[in-house]
């Protein structure tokens, strides 16, 4: 192809934007919207599936004992633990450690416990660690069976919350991205149309000169295009500082908030924004000139 | 270089635009096509440029026949015919330069040959002072020429004029006359339909009569109206 057709193919395509200026702004608009959020609803979720994975690998299941069980009987259940493939590993906490894990966790406030020492409360437990989190619950119902077993506990419902959040931010998020992303093809799919209406006279003679179709389409393909990607880099660039400066502000104020900020995640993520504004720009003009430039 | 066979054109609605046309048009002839309106002179051209397909019959031209050619073929078609309309179809933003320098860019020529080819056409045609202004600020006849000199840029070797005399007084008809037969001289053919009798009876050219959508008439070197 040759250079001055290249560039023949720009100076329209950028001619024909600023003919309908308004239109061009508003898809831009709408693709910049529909992509913000889409990219704020991803971070969501990347950081709601980052909280999960810390809340899970703490996930530990407390085994309590009941009181006067014997040596000999800790000593089974070790053995008994030890058989089960599901458990990754497991220790013993006697009741004095218990209460000294409570005593150094309270520093400060310490003198709540006071007294304790004498007749302290607390059972001797198990703390069992599984390989995976699924076998948590399964796992803590066999384990309610054995002899000299008090009570199991483990961290029940909260694990399975926070999943069914991530995974409504994502339904929701996939579905008004859906219904954004139809709206930002049509518009741009109607100011295409409109570009294509407002040149019909010059098509008409590019026609009888001998273009060939793909000449004719070029313009109307890259100015969808454009339209999309730039939308789409609006969105973007916001999306970026904004979460940035997030991520700045957190650090300071809420300090037990981890967001994720790889770099490169976020910029994968980016990319892929980009990407998508390009080709719902593609598609919208593809919708029109199928129904104006047959043949 | 054009044959029409047994070519018939039906309109949807069931009108009939031309009726079992045979037709052969050589190489470097001059062709006027007369009759009324509607006695199917525009359907006739348009089945050459392939703008319309016909019912029945074949259509060749150079060689190849416009029927069976595929759409991706039709663009190198219309490349080698330059047309000439009533109403000239230049693009009222583009400067007399740039209207032609646009057949050259859709046909994917480079700078270079645009900046040599556009005044040359124009020095033709007789506008070489004219190159960067509007057709809106041209008369009538010059507008006719910048559409001429942009049907001859890609040389091609059939022009399809169709009725280019139709918006311009008699003077100025003459020397789009005079052009035309310039043109026809060195060697490309020359279709144009007209209802311009003192034209026709002056060129002494070939003339074929349409009427109600059949040949009626082929004459060597002939008038506008049947002499008896």
């Amino acid at each position: 192809m040759r250079l001055s057709t290249i560039r023949y193919y720009f100076r329209e395509a950028i001619q024909s934007i600023l003919r309908n200026s308004w239109l061009s702004a508003a898809s831009v608009g709408v693709v910049a919207v529909s992509l913000l959020i889409l990219g704020s609803s991803l971070l969501l979720v990347v950081n709601a599936g980052k909280v999960a994975d810390n809340l899970e690998s703490n996930i530990e299941i407390s085994l309590f004992l009941k009181d006067q069980t014997t040596t000999v009987q800790v000593k089974q259940i070790e053995d008994k633990l030890k058989a089960m493939p599901e458990i990754a590993r497991f220790e013993y906490v006697t009741k004095q450690q218990a209460l000294e894990e409570w005593q150094a966790k309270l520093e400060d406030n310490k003198d709540l416990l006071e007294g304790l020492e004498e007749k302290n409360p607390l059972p001797d437990a198990f703390r069992i660690k599984t390989h995976t989190v699924e076998q948590v619950a399964p796992l803590a119902q066999q384990l309610e069976s054995l002899a000299q077993v008090d009570q199991v506990r483990y961290g029940q419902g909260t694990v399975e919350k926070l999943m069914a959040f991530s995974r409504w931010v994502r339904t929701a998020g996939l579905v008004l991205m859906i219904l954004l992303g139809i709206a930002a093809v049509f518009l741009i799919a109607t100011t295409i149309r409109l570009s294509v209406f407002a040149r019909r006279r010059e098509i008409g003679i590019m026609k009888f000169l001998g273009a060939t179709n793909w000449f004719v389409r070029v313009p109307f393909l890259l100015e969808g295009i454009f339209l999309g990607l730039t939308g789409s880099l609006i969105a973007v660039l916001v999306i970026y500082y904004g979460y940035f400066t997030l991520i700045g502000n957190i650090q300071f104020s809420l300090a037990f908030m981890q967001l994720v900020s790889d770099r490169n995640l976020i910029m994968l993520l980016m990319e892929g924004l980009l990407l998508l504004g390009l080709f719902i720009g593609a598609t919208g003009s593809v919708i029109s000139m199928r129904k104006f430039l047959k043949a | 270089m054009i044959n029409f066979y047994n070519v018939t054109k039906i309109y949807p609605g069931d009108i009939k635009a031309l009726t079992d046309v045979t037709l052969q048009i050589h190489k470097g002839e001059f062709v006027f096509l007369v009759g009324p309106s509607g006695a199917g002179k525009s359907t006739l051209t348009k089945l050459i440029y392939r703008e319309e397909l016909p019912n029945r019959g074949q259509v060749i031209f150079n060689g190849k026949n416009v029927v069976r050619m595929r759409q991706r073929e039709i663009p190198y078609l219309r490349r080698k015919i330059g047309m000439v309309f009533q109403d000239f179809r230049l693009l009222p933003q583009k400067t007399v330069f740039e209207n032609i320098a646009f057949a050259m860019e859709v046909v994917g020529a480079s700078g270079r040959e645009i900046k040599k080819m556009v005044p040359n056409v124009l020095n033709m045609v007789g506008l070489a002072n004219k190159a960067g202004v509007f057709p809106d600020h041209l008369s009538g006849g010059e507008q006719q020429r910048v559409s001429v000199a942009r049907a001859i840029v890609n040389n091609p070797v059939l022009i399809i004029a169709d009725e280019p005399t139709g918006n311009l007084d008699p003077d100025t008809s003459r020397e789009l006359m005079k052009l035309f037969s310039d043109i026809n001289r060195r060697g490309t053919t020359i279709i144009m339909s007209t209802h311009a009798w003192d034209i026709v009876d002056t060129m002494k050219k070939r003339v074929v009569e349409l009427d109600g959508g059949r040949i009626v008439r082929d004459e060597k070197e002939g008038t506008y109206r049947y002499e008896a």
